[in-house]
């Protein structure tokens, strides 16, 4: 924790006044090689940079974790192995047989999102999925491929997925344009819920360690009470593990779950 | 306590039928082990409910994103609308109010789905129970 509590002294130095930390300043883009393409800012800033590295995370462990394949596997290739059976029995569940060909594209989907997540957590890090363009991106790709999918497979029959059984022939085009709606808003939901827990779980952090370098700072009696926020934000980080984990684990989940659809109409 | 003893006698006698013996072993051991995992269970209940209060908050979050995000795409499929059409005001209204009900469908949806596997998790402890 006192790595996180050095960030953020660090930070108090940079934006100076009041509790002397603006939680907002660890989202900031900031650009290290500026690259344009026809008028286009492809430039590679620190999102890129922590894209890549959760890349290479997640190519480390499934990669070089497995290159000796042993029988009786050691930690490295425990983790990569519990990863794919945690997957394989997720997407066997939620679609069936027919979803295993499907199983590459959401186990690279479910471990980017995860190490994205995890390693927003180191201290001086950048959390890539706490920006809602990089998960609506996401999201996006999902939404078209799984629509993509149940159009390829079932053809124009797939819009019978907007036009529930057994229905007045009178409610019908109410209904149709609130299911649309409701298609519509996946690739929304599926994005929304992963930014936004994990920009709201990052502010909360900075916030309370803003109180700690506060307290600090008054000195005295009140530097005392800095085991307070302190102690706070020791669960707070254990919480926000957490969150890393489940919200990686929901927007897989949902995904296998999109693709449910598609392959099987209801 | 008795395992012991019992290879202890396999080993000095004439080793009549290892296999069926191993076995016997093998479910002594098992039964030991599940005693003690319940023993366990009983004793620390908390891991289960403090996982329990985290999809709890899970679940809430779920349900009110399923709702926002049902309002966006009205007003954004209405405010489309709106733009190709030019009918200004008519379309974001109608579809805002459009996607506040496809919003609470949604929500309606991801609740009866959660419940149901809630009470499949129900139904399985009791099933394993059942079983010992």
């Amino acid at each position: 924790m006192s790595t996180t509590a050095d960030v953020e002294l660090g930070n108090g130095a940079h934006d100076g006044g009041g509790l002397g930390v603006d939680p907002m300043h660890q989202f900031e883009v900031q650009t290290y090689f500026p690259i344009n393409i026809g008028g286009l800012d492809a430039s590679f800033t620190n999102a890129s940079l922590w894209m890549v590295l959760a890349a290479i995370t997640v190519s480390f462990f499934t990669v070089f974790a497995i290159g000796r394949r042993e029988m009786v596997p050691g930690r490295l290739q425990s983790i990569a192995e519990l990863s794919y059976e945690f997957v394989a029995n997720m997407v066997r569940e939620n679609a069936g047989s027919a979803g295993q060909p499907y199983f590459p594209f959401i186990f690279t989907l479910f471990m980017f999102v995860l190490a994205s997540n995890m390693l927003g957590m180191l201290p001086y890090s950048f959390t890539t999925t706490s920006h809602i363009i990089v998960t609506f991106a996401l999201a996006a790709f999902v939404f078209i491929g799984v629509t993509l999918v149940g159009l390829a497979k079932h053809g124009l029959h797939f819009f019978s997925l907007f036009a529930p059984k057994g229905l007045p022939v009178a409610l019908l085009p109410l209904i149709i344009v609130i299911e649309v709606i409701s298609y519509l808003s996946r690739p929304i939901s599926l994005s929304v819920r992963l930014f936004a827990n994990m920009l709201a779980g990052h502010t909360m952090l900075k916030v309370f360690s803003g109180f700690v370098v506060g307290f600090i700072g008054a000195g005295g009696l009140f530097a005392g009470l800095a085991i307070i926020p302190m102690g706070a934000m020791v669960a707070f980080t254990g919480l926000e593990i957490l969150v890393a984990f489940l919200q990686a684990y929901v927007f897989a989940i949902l995904t296998c779950i999109y693709l449910n659809d598609a392959l099987h109409l209801h | 306590m008795t395992i012991p003893t019992e290879r202890n006698g396999d080993k000095d006698g004439g080793r009549p039928d290892p296999l069926r013996d191993d076995r016997s072993d093998l479910t002594a051991l098992d039964a030991k082990i599940r005693a003690h995992v319940d023993a366990h269970k009983r004793k620390n209940p908390e891991p289960a409910e403090t996982g329990k209060r985290a999809t709890a908050i899970g679940m809430a979050f779920r349900l009110s994103t399923e709702l926002v995000a049902g309002l966006i795409a009205g007003g954004i499929v209405g405010w489309a609308l709106d733009h190709v059409l030019g009918t200004k005001p008519w379309g974001l209204l109608i579809f805002f109010f459009l996607g506040m009900t496809a919003g609470i469908m949604n929500v309606f949806r991801t609740a009866s789905a959660m419940a149901a596997a809630a009470a499949q998790e129900q139904k399985k402890p009791d099933h394993t129970a059942g079983e010992q």
